[in-house]
């Protein structure tokens, strides 16, 4: 992985946006997803992704819903109404901040 | 077909993390499933190792990450408790059951027996532990974080209370104002108790 605290101030988007797409994930799933398509380049470690998750569900961005698998209980997460217009704005803030650091890095780039 | 572990493996992993000192349920529900899912994740890849071996090498790789979540003390989980708290103290039951605790209080001081430096610290002492004991006996004894997080606010206003208390005149406006503020958030206190607990035990049964 690269360096992760570049990354650390993006986790809570990036968990948001992946729940944007999906009806609703859990834990383990969201680690492998970003696996997925980071191709191995984001591993999200279980000690940054739960404080994470605890962090937006206790800031009402998230809805839990429990359910019985295999032998054990899993925790779904799922955008809260808030959630869903919060994680527009984050977005936005975010492509903002990648805009503005490659006008500093790159002024010929550009992500459109 | 893919590989599921049976319940004798998840309850060995519930065990291991138990001993590593992750203590609270609700967390550790959530790293029994991180944890299983990552080793039948590996096994349906065409990992032929046992569960134990797997079990194992996951524990060396990520055992400090996994303990990071079994502080006593989780600040998110103080912060979003004393948000409910705080909304509880302007229900309407939160508001009759303060107004009514706190007459109690002045009916038992002025007619059955006058407050004295006994009183004033056994009294809070007997409403702490009513509170504490709400979420314990509706949870059967299982420790969740709500509780233990909680429970350090409670003992610091409580403390505050009788401290006050102590050096007040037990006849001034100062003390009945203490206890005022006392009977309301002792009665916000075992709302916000009784709900997190309502919620934990329709949500987290046990496997």
């Amino acid at each position: 992985m690269g360096n992760s605290k570049l990354y650390k101030g993006s986790l809570n988007t990036i968990i948001l946006k992946l729940l944007e797409e999906s009806d609703k994930m859990y834990g383990y799933e969201i680690t492998q997803k970003v696996k997925e398509i980071t191709k191995g380049e984001l591993n999200i470690t279980e000690g940054a992704l739960y404080p994470a998750l605890h962090k937006l569900e206790a800031e009402g961005l998230l809805d839990v819903e429990m359910q019985k698998v295999d032998n054990r209980l899993r925790k779904y997460y799922k955008l809260t109404e808030k959630g869903t217009t919060e994680t527009a704005n984050r977005l936005s803030e975010l492509e903002e901040y990648i805009r503005t650091m490659q006008t500093i890095i790159n002024p010929n780039w550009s992500i459109n | 077909m893919e590989n599921k572990l049976p319940k004798e493996d998840i309850q060995f992993i519930d065990t291991y993390l138990s001993n590593s000192d992750i203590h609270y349920e609700d967390i550790r529900i959530e790293m029994i499933d991180h944890v299983a899912s990552d080793i039948e994740h590996k096994m349906n890849e065409g990992d032929s190792r046992g569960f134990y071996e797997i079990f194992k090498e996951y524990m060396i790789e990520n055992k400090s990450s996994l303990e990071k979540q079994g502080k006593p003390f989780q600040w998110k989980v103080f912060k979003s408790t004393l948000k409910k708290f705080a909304a509880n103290l302007v229900s309407f039951k939160v508001i009759l059951g303060g107004i009514l605790l706190f007459l109690a209080l002045r009916f038992l001081d002025t007619m059955i027996y006058p407050f004295d430096d006994f009183t004033a610290m056994i009294i809070p002492m007997l409403m702490l532990f009513a509170i504490t004991s709400v979420p314990i006996i509706r949870l059967r004894g299982k420790k969740y974080s709500f509780i233990g997080n909680f429970a350090i606010f409670q003992c610091v206003y409580f403390n505050l209370c009788v401290q006050l208390t102590l050096i007040t005149d037990f006849n001034s406006t100062f003390f009945y104002a203490i206890l005022f503020i006392w009977a309301f958030f002792s009665a916000a206190s075992f709302k916000t108790m009784l709900d997190l607990s309502s919620y934990y035990n329709k949500n987290l049964q046990t496997i």
